[in-house]
């Protein structure tokens, strides 16, 4: 039985859908992402789920009781955003103890709780520091903290790590990771960075103009792509049409389908006879991409870092490709 | 840095006003209220003072709080909630702020005194309920908050523009009630704003006379008393309270200051904001929506009765006026009556002198503050701005005090002419004028100039094709800001008029004095439509430049 159940959710905004009949299910104390391009809808559905916004169809079920009209307050669902939207008159200690205080709980447990969950991440010195006076990193903790100390039922991250940069955004993934994984807390997480939600995610789904593309284990998606869309969006993925696959790969696909090839399975070997042409050359440390130029379509490839290349820019090349790496997608 | 003529000379006429017309009158005026000791002991032994002092400072702390509970109220409404028609409502509730003060507090009194609208409505409609006239404190405390309340709704709805949305969604999702995140959240979030109208509320509640002096009955408070006592001809006494008002206003503010200066960091916070659309508010409930009715009733009746009186022949309070027909007469008389028309000429020349003054005096003035930190700089600044705390009363009898006969600034004596007004005015409005173009300077690109220079363009030049356009707006928005202020002052005018420079706010007070509805009704008509239409134009035309 599903603890979190979507069904049929849409949503209009002045006449334009930003969702479109969305269905999920989410089993509890699983880490389920959706994933998508900006303004595919992402924080919407996160409000709708929240209570923070109606939807105009649908139904939102969570540990079995159906919660769709149920107000924001009482639905036991914790949102950490990607803002942090950390309140401003308070400091850390003050942030994190609102919640427990509304519950009113003893203030010495608050206490104690608060202390914990600073410890668990790692802000114990920042307990009376004025939130204004935290890097990124750490407000973003402290937004986390204050949600995860309830012990919600559900809780909804937008796009969290997205203001920090690359090297915090890392770290702080894995010790998301880690605290989630700890406190068993259902979480719902939304991103428009893919290697996230692979990252993170014990499932996930791809949503595209308010549309559920695809759902599945991060590897399934990965290297199952269901539908262009994904095949691009989650694994940057070469698509090759009808005729490109018959007279680059060799393989006879119809009409109605198209061929995707994975970067990194995407390879090839020096031929003078090719129509393919190597047009740039990108070396990014541990991989290097290749962009073949075939007629006005650049395909690519990601080969791990070898010191000698006998390929050049300008090179004609052909590719090779093992037969078990292509996928073949149904157009629809 | 060389100063050059232009600089020289805009010294030396700042210097000539601040001396002249600030610093010589406040001395003057100190001096007067100390002339003799004897009277000070006696003064001090007064209750009648003691009773003016606390009567004012309560006015001021309870107009302050019911102001802040209202505009703060609606503030939030506005901000939170889908409300139809909402930009026009905003306009509406905006409409006391352009009124005023003798206007607002005249149009209260005939539709809420004894006599008044209200009454004889329930009287010939309604007779089975039974209303009590608003008299005394309840009707001052009433056109206190009509006229006070848009100062917190402004200033706290502009904060809440800055508020991000989702702050007050953590709150909620975090299990807060609206009351809660209400109290926790939001009013801590606009602390500043809160603490900057109070200030405003409370130097106008302090300063306020038209309310009290028609409606105090038999309190006394600071200002009523010192017109009083100047009518009374005791003119230390006069200068003694106008010196213990001023205290007072000052120290208020500075106490409000310190409030301010508590909580100054807590608002920064980094990150970008999630504006709240106006479709993802929520829906009014019933509760909101009669208070929202009656509260546009509040602001349309008092301007309402206005219009309807000035329909209505002369007296109109001693009749039953329900059963009359509407005539124009009234208005036919203003263009054909020349000591009807008059005043309004009067209004308007002074209105405009002071315009002309201040636009001058003004400019040059923000332009010297504005242009290097000095120490001459900050003094001139400290010293332009000073009148603005002063309370109108006590400008008019420092200026008494100090042009009533030869003196080295004027000369001759400007007690009982024309100019004196326009003087008063000026003093009181260039801190206003000059707060504005500031304002302006300060939000344009200063970078502008420098290419402009870079580019080859001479000082001159870059003046007049780059500086000076961009502080039109400014310019323009100050000096139709003055223009309103001066058009209907009455507070320093009741203490410095004479009857051939009587003024409209003048005039409606007379007419009330003499129980005439007509004329007064016409002229607060007039006056207010003249505010309204220039607040308009200068919105309009500001708005326009802002999109060029
Ligand atoms: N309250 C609202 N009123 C009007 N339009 C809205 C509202 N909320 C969202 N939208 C519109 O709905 C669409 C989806 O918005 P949403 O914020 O859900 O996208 P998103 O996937 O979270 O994007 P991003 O990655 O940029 O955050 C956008 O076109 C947005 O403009
Ligand atoms: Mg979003």
């Amino acid at each position: 039985m599903s603890f979190l159940i979507l069904e049929k959710i849409s949503k209009s905004f002045n006449g334009i859908n930003v969702l479109n009949g969305i269905n999920l299910e989410v089993k509890k104390s699983e880490f389920f992402s959706i994933v998508g391009p900006s303004g595919c809808g992402k924080t919407t559905l996160l409000r709708i789920i929240a209570g923070l916004e109606k939807p105009d169809t649908g139904r939102i079920i969570l540990d079995g009781k159906e919660i769709t009209y149920l107000e924001p307050q009482k639905r036991d669902v914790g949102i950490v955003f990607q803002n942090y939207a950390l309140f401003p008159n308070m400091n850390v200690f003050e942030n994190i103890a609102y919640g427990l205080k509304i519950k009113k709980f003893d203030k010495a447990v608050i206490e104690k709780k608060v202390i914990d969950i600073l410890n668990k991440v790692q802000l114990s010195s920042k307990i009376n520091s004025p939130v204004y006076s935290l890097s990124g990193g750490e407000q973003q903790r402290v937004s986390l903290a204050r949600v995860i100390i309830n012990e919600p039922k559900l809780i909804l991250f937008d796009e969290p790590l997205s203001n920090l940069d690359y090297l915090l955004r890392i770290d702080t993934r894995a010790e998301l990771k880690r605290l989630q994984h700890e406190s068993e807390i259902t979480s719902v997480y939304v991103t428009h960075d893919q290697s996230e939600a692979l990252s993170l995610s014990d499932e996930m789904v791809v949503l595209n103009s308010g549309i559920i593309m695809q759902k599945g284990k991060p590897t399934e998606v990965y290297n199952n792509p269901a539908n262009i869309f994904t095949a691009e969006f989650i694994s940057h993925s070469n698509i090759f049409s009808k005729e490109e696959s018959l007279n680059l790969l060799n393989l006879e696909i119809n009409e109605n389908q198209v061929t995707s090839v994975l970067q990194e399975n995407l390879r090839f070997e020096n031929e003078d006879s090719s129509d393919i042409v190597v047009s740039d050359i990108q070396f990014s440390g541990m991989f290097t991409e290749f962009l073949l130029k075939f007629r006005d379509k650049i395909f690519k490839s990601v080969i791990p870092y070898e010191s000698n290349y006998d390929v050049k820019i300008n090179d004609k090349v052909k590719l090779i490709i093992a037969k078990d790496k292509f996928k073949v997608i149904e157009l629809n | 840095m060389k100063k050059n003529l232009f600089q020289i000379l805009s010294l030396i006429l700042i210097f000539y006003f601040i001396i002249g017309f600030i610093l010589f009158p406040i001395y003057n005026l100190s001096l007067e209220s100390f002339i003799n000791l004897n009277n000070i002991i006696l003064y001090l032994s007064n209750p009648n003072i003691y009773e003016a002092v606390l009567n004012s400072l309560t006015l001021s702390i309870l107009s302050v709080i019911i102001s802040l509970i209202l505009g703060v109220y609606l503030a939030y409404l506005v901000h939170f909630y889908k409300i139809k028609l909402k930009s026009l409502l905003t306009s509406f509730l905006l409409i006391p702020i352009a009124t005023p003060p003798i206007i607002g507090t005249v149009a209260f009194l005939y539709l809420v005194s004894d006599n008044g609208l209200m009454f004889k409505f329930f009287n010939n409609y309604l007779s089975f309920i039974k209303l009590n006239p608003v008299q005394g404190w309840y009707a001052i405390l009433l056109i206190h908050l009509y006229s006070f309340y848009p100062f917190f709704f402004l200033f706290a709805s502009a904060s809440l523009k800055k508020l991000d949305g989702n702050i007050t969604d953590a709150s909620i999702t975090l299990g807060a009630s609206k009351f809660r995140t209400f109290f926790k959240i939001i009013l801590p979030f606009l602390y500043p704003a809160i603490v900057s109208s109070s200030i405003i509320v409370f130097m106008a509640s302090m300063a306020s006379f038209s309310a009290p002096f028609i409606f105090a009955d038999n309190s006394r408070f600071l200002t009523t008393e010192i017109y009083n006592s100047k009518i009374n001809g005791d003119i230390q006494l006069s200068s003694f309270l106008s010196v213990i008002l001023t205290v007072l206003s000052l120290v208020g503010l500075y106490i409000f200051t310190k409030f301010r200066n508590l909580n100054e960091n807590t608002n920064t916070i980094k990150g970008t904001v999630r504006v709240l659309s106006e479709l993802s508010k929520n829906k009014l409930g019933i509760l909101n929506k009669l208070f929202l009715s009656i509260l546009v009733l509040f602001i349309t009746l008092p301007l309402l009765t206005l219009l309807y009186l000035s329909f209505i022949p002369e007296g109109a309070l001693l009749r039953n006026v329900f059963n009359e027909s509407m005539t124009l007469q009234n208005y036919t008389k203003l263009f054909s009556e020349e000591g009807i028309y008059k005043p309004f000429l009067n209004s308007f020349y002074m209105a405009l002198i002071t315009v002309i003054i201040c636009l001058f005096l003004g400019t040059i003035s923000s332009l010297t503050i504005s242009g290097k930190k000095s120490f001459l700089n900050k003094f001139i600044e400290v010293f332009i701005s000073l009148p603005y705390g002063i309370p109108g009363t006590v400008i008019a009898i420092m200026l008494i005090l100090s042009f009533n006969s030869f003196n080295i600034f004027t000369f001759s004596s400007l007690i009982g002419t024309f100019l004196i007004l326009p003087i008063a005015y000026t003093i009181r409005n260039v801190p206003v004028f000059t707060q504005s173009v500031l304002t302006g300077i300060k939000n344009f690109d200063t970078n502008l100039n420098e290419a402009s220079y870079s580019l080859g363009a001479s000082k001159i030049k870059t003046f007049f094709k780059i500086t000076f356009p961009l502080l039109l707006p400014s310019i323009i928005n100050g000096s139709l800001l003055v223009f309103i202020n001066s058009m209907g002052e009455f507070v320093s005018t009741i203490l410095l008029y004479t009857y051939n420079t009587r003024t409209v706010s003048i005039e409606i007070y007379s007419q009330l004095r003499m129980y005439n509805t007509g004329i007064g009704a016409v002229y607060g008509v007039l006056l207010f439509l003249i505010v309204i239409l220039t607040v308009y134009l200068s919105r309009k035309y500001i708005n326009e430049r802002i999109s060029v």
